[in-house]
């Protein structure tokens, strides 16, 4: 049994790490979002609430990092997997430095590029996944999407 | 008896006042409805409908369910609710123009949407009030299998279980 550490930020990216939840159902998962009594709603047990962030909010970016240093140690996952956004791109750096396997799945959303965190994700990521056949090139890759 | 239900979404990061005003006005003229809208933080002053700032998942849940459309941006939690719930969706695009994303990505949304079953998009404001009148006429989204889904799951269970 594998231990994943499954990210997405509360709203779409998170209903999207839901739709995909068969992937790694089976393991032994832990679930980080940023919004409170969203993984209730899925009936999920193994959870984490961090502070949200973007690229204008510097400060809260660098409080969620913290956040997700200490749920990434106590856990020590075996794979990282997040459908976004910030947070979800924090912890695949975290897994990355720690030769972890690291899985970005960028939003439906980005159909005519691929979003900037999925950008940045690409140095981080072992492996990087467009929902769009369209935005595949040589470091992104399309297998499916969740519509 | 109860009046249906309209519930409108600009999801949970930035208010978008353009939608929010063009329903308001639209309520002021039709009472037969309720609206409850989640405006995100919005600083909007609206006197014919319901606004909440956040709802609680268990809240948002509940109105979903009950809603006879779901109005929102063109965010994909909006979008994959109404597709989970099987409502119509009548979705207005964030513009960059405007300041109301960090980009014009909700445009590029609804034009792969557009055409969809069960989801409307409205291009303008004008476009917005007509959906809006007949909002009891139109037609649900479906969450049927997805092919594209399941060959997701399969790659991605491979990979984590290969690891």
């Amino acid at each position: 049994m594998k231990k994943v550490l499954a990210i997405a930020s509360g709203g779409g990216h998170w209903k999207q790490l839901m739709l995909l939840k068969p992937a790694y159902d089976s393991q032994t998962v832990k679930y980080v979002t940023t919004i409170k009594g969203l993984p209730e709603q899925n009936n999920i047990n193994n959870f984490a609430i961090v502070c949200d962030s973007n690229k204008n909010e510097k400060l809260r970016a660098i409080y969620s990092f913290i956040q997700m240093i200490v749920i990434f140690i106590r856990f020590w996952p075996d794979v990282v997997i997040t459908t976004g956004a910030a947070p979800g791109l924090l912890g695949l750096i975290l897994g990355k430095l720690c030769f972890k396997k690291t899985i970005w799945v960028d939003s439906v959303a980005n159909a005519e590029q691929l979003s900037l965190c999925g950008k940045i994700s690409k140095k981080f990521a072992d492996v990087v996944l467009t929902q769009w056949e369209q935005l595949a090139d040589d470091s992104t890759q399309y297998k499916g999407s969740v519509f | 008896m109860k009046k249906p239900l309209i519930f409108v979404t600009t999801g949970t990061q930035l208010p978008f006042d353009r939608l929010i005003t063009q329903i308001n006005n639209w309520a002021s003229k039709d009472k037969q409805v309720n609206v409850i809208a989640q405006t995100a933080n919005s600083n909007g002053d609206y006197h014919s409908i319901k606004t909440v700032d956040f709802l609680t998942p268990s809240e948002y849940d509940e109105y979903t369910s009950e809603a006879t459309v779901i109005v929102g941006h063109a965010g994909m939690g909006t979008i994959i609710t109404g597709f989970e719930k099987n409502k119509p969706l009548i979705l207005m695009a964030r513009k960059f123009q405007f300041g109301e994303h960090r980009n014009d990505h909700q445009q590029s949304t609804t034009s792969k949407f557009d055409g969809v079953k069960g989801v409307y998009i409205a291009n303008d404001e004008q476009e917005l009030q007509a959906l809006l009148s007949r909002y009891d006429q139109l037609e649900p989204a479906s969450d049927e299998s997805s092919p594209n889904r399941n060959k997701l799951i399969d790659y991605l269970s491979t990979v984590i279980e290969n690891c």
